[in-house]
């Protein structure tokens, strides 16, 4: 009886809204931390336009990981980056439970069809070099 | 300069985008990215990516209002957002191949156009005739395209129209966003609203619950480019964020039409500055 009561409650266009303002806020916290750790360390130096072409900026998650144990800033700001890319991932997943608790099969599939695609783009941002 | 005053000037810059962004409806992306280009002389392919970043977290902090008023069309909505992340992950492969110059006078062309349209929406909120029922084909049945919402007058229903054109301008929408770094939230509502027929509050829901996973395709191909550069990024998007806040704060207290037009020719000149700046560098 209880979860009947629960059912439309779980897969509501509220729980999307509010797992996304969850995301947002958490990415925005680890980010704020990681760049303020970022101007304390290396604020006071001057500022250089890096030429960018030359040295893109990689990383994968791997080194990602690395820098957190080390308590490299860089590696918190890209992991509130990369909390803020999952919180997409979690809106298709919650519109594709909402679909299946509708028993909406077709939409089901169209919200799994769009999260293969999220998915393989942002694997291949954060995963290559593993 | 110093690495904290550069991050602080760029918070502020990325403070008023944000605000200007929310006033004017065109959102954070089409302004933070010709201020960076413009007043920092950073290279357009990571202006774009910053401001990638800061479309995501903006489109997520707006998603909890949106939601809560049921507006959103989730089916057209996801079955749209199809065309637009596969042009999303386009745009974000075409950005490698293409010379900067002729990104920078697309993306003035486009920042043109959505002033035009934004101004549009001020002088005459467009009605397009929704009465005319359809012949209810196999297809339209298949894919339930109608849906409903609840108005001032009650709940209203309303019918989706050609779906084959709005998929061709989501995917259009979806390689802009892509290749400029935009949300390409006017282009997105102009298909839902005036194209397919929804109406203007479910097209403007539906196309920020778009926006988020748009973007976030595009982000994954940048950062594997190499082109999000976490230091210059960081500003951006808090900046952003914030000043997102606050403009749809000061929206839902005052409607403010001749702060609309200000900024709509600030922008007008930002432009014009990156045609300039892109005809000039070729």
């Amino acid at each position: 009886m209880k979860l009947k009561f629960l059912k439309p409650l779980i897969f509501s266009e509220e729980l999307i809204g509010k797992v996304l303002f969850v995301g947002v806020l958490m990415s925005a916290i680890i980010v704020l931390f990681g760049g303020m750790h970022y101007l304390y360390l290396h604020g006071k130096q001057t500022y250089v336009n890096p030429l960018y072409l030359e040295n893109a900026f990689h990383f994968s998650f791997y080194t990602m990981m690395i820098g957190l144990s080390k308590f490299d800033p860089t590696a918190f700001i890209l992991l509130g980056f990369f909390i803020l890319l999952l919180t997409q991932l979690a809106r298709v997943i919650l519109t594709a439970c909402y679909f299946i608790a509708k028993k909406n099969l077709l939409y089901f599939g169209v919200s799994l069809l769009v999260l293969f695609l999220l998915v393989y783009s942002i694997a291949k941002g954060f995963v290559k070099a593993l | 300069m110093s690495n904290f005053e550069f991050t602080l000037i760029l918070f502020a810059i990325a403070y008023f985008a944000g605000v200007i962004g929310a006033l004017t409806g065109l959102g954070g992306g089409v302004i933070i990215v010709p201020a960076l280009v413009i007043f920092f002389k950073i290279d357009l392919r990571y202006a774009i990516g910053a401001s990638l970043i800061s479309v995501i977290a903006t489109s997520s902090g707006a998603a909890l209002t949106f939601m809560r008023q049921h507006y959103t069309n989730l089916k057209i909505g996801m079955f749209l957002e199809v065309g637009a992340i596969l042009g999303a992950m386009l745009g974000a492969i075409l950005i490698h191949y293409l010379p900067l110059p002729i990104i920078a006078i697309i993306f003035g062309i486009v920042l043109l156009v959505s002033i035009g349209l934004s101004l549009r929406r001020t002088k005459e909120q467009v009605s397009v005739q929704r009465e005319q029922i359809l012949p209810p084909s196999k297809l339209r049945r298949f894919l339930s395209l109608s849906g409903q919402f609840q108005s001032e007058k009650g709940l209203e229903t309303y019918q989706i129209v050609r779906l084959p054109l709005g998929f061709g301008l989501m995917t259009l929408a979806g390689i802009l966003s892509g290749l400029l770094g935009i949300g390409s939230g006017a282009l997105k509502v102009l298909s839902l609203d005036l194209a397919m027929g929804l109406p203007y509050k479910v097209a403007t829901s539906t196309s920020n619950f778009m926006i988020g996973m748009t973007a976030a395709a595009s982000a994954g191909i940048y950062f594997s480019k190499g082109y999000i550069d976490p230091e210059m990024t960081f500003p951006t998007m808090l900046g952003v964020l914030l000043g997102a806040m606050t403009g749809s704060r000061i929206l839902i207290s005052a409607k403010p039409e001749r702060l609309r037009i200000l900024f709509a020719f600030i922008i007008f000149v930002m432009a014009i500055q990156m045609i300039y700046k892109g005809i000039t560098s070729i």
